[in-house]
């Protein structure tokens, strides 16, 4: 299993839809991936619809991502999968990162 | 009794993984299950990984036991290192944080570990960490 990564940018909006698994690994590969693309974002949105499995690292990378936009704009997670939602509770990120609805 | 023997390093999750995915194949178990298993064992190799041998030896390794109870479908697995002593038992739960700024970006893979496994025990015997987890996989 991988995480393949889409992204769609829409003026200073960039969403990112993520699909499998958000682990030790793939979370480097999503943070490369969004290195250069978050000049001038406004919104960021990771949808999250297909995202099955999300380990602490991929936790530090929302974190880190949340770091950055709060600077310059705002973050959001869509359509989180409950599993996930379970442990963004568990971990205390729902607190800290927009979850919608 | 399964075993594997593997160096400290992340890239050997992938071959941990394959192996317990093979073990547990042929059996009928739930797959958000199985993600929680995957979970904790990530959690705990990669935390081996990454703090236990700050000296980088060659000679380094960790050694993994699998004990699978088919009856009950219930997983045992002995993780097994000689770097640093470091019981996470002992590892205060980080206080949920109420902001970005407060979050503590160490701890969250014990705790995650903690909240997955249905047990955990922890020895240090002979110079070596004993990290016991068990999962129930019905």
């Amino acid at each position: 299993m991988s995480l393949k990564i889409d992204k769609e940018k829409n003026e200073n909006n960039l969403t990112v839809i993520l699909s499998g698994e958000l682990d030790t690994f793939t979370s480097k590969e999503l943070e490369k991936s969004l290195e250069n693309e978050l000049t001038n974002v406004k919104s960021l949105t990771f949808d999250l619809k297909d995202l099955i499995y999300v380990s602490s690292a991929g936790i530090r990378t929302f974190i880190k991502n949340q770091k950055i936009m709060q600077k310059q704009g705002s973050m959001k997670l869509i359509n989180v999968q409950d599993s996930v939602k379970d442990l963004f509770t568990m971990t205390g990120l729902i607190k800290m990162i927009n979850i919608e609805e | 009794m399964d075993e594997i023997i593997l160096k400290p390093e992340i890239r050997e999750l992938k071959t941990l993984d394959k192996k317990v995915t093979e073990l547990l194949e042929p059996y009928d178990i739930n797959k958000s299950t199985l993600m929680n298993l995957k979970l904790i064992i990530e959690e705990i190799f990669s935390n081996i990984c990454n703090y236990a041998y700050p000296q980088k030896d060659k000679d380094d390794l960790i050694k993994i036991k699998m004990d699978f109870c088919e009856n009950i479908l219930k997983i045992r697995m002995n993780f097994i290192d000689t770097g640093i002593q470091f019981n996470p038992l002992e590892v205060k739960n980080p206080k949920s944080p109420n902001t970005i700024d407060d979050a503590q970006i160490g701890g969250l893979g014990i705790s995650i570990m903690k909240e997955y496994a249905d047990d955990i025990q922890y020895e240090y015997i002979n110079n070596k960490n004993i990290l016991t987890i068990t999962k129930n996989l019905n």
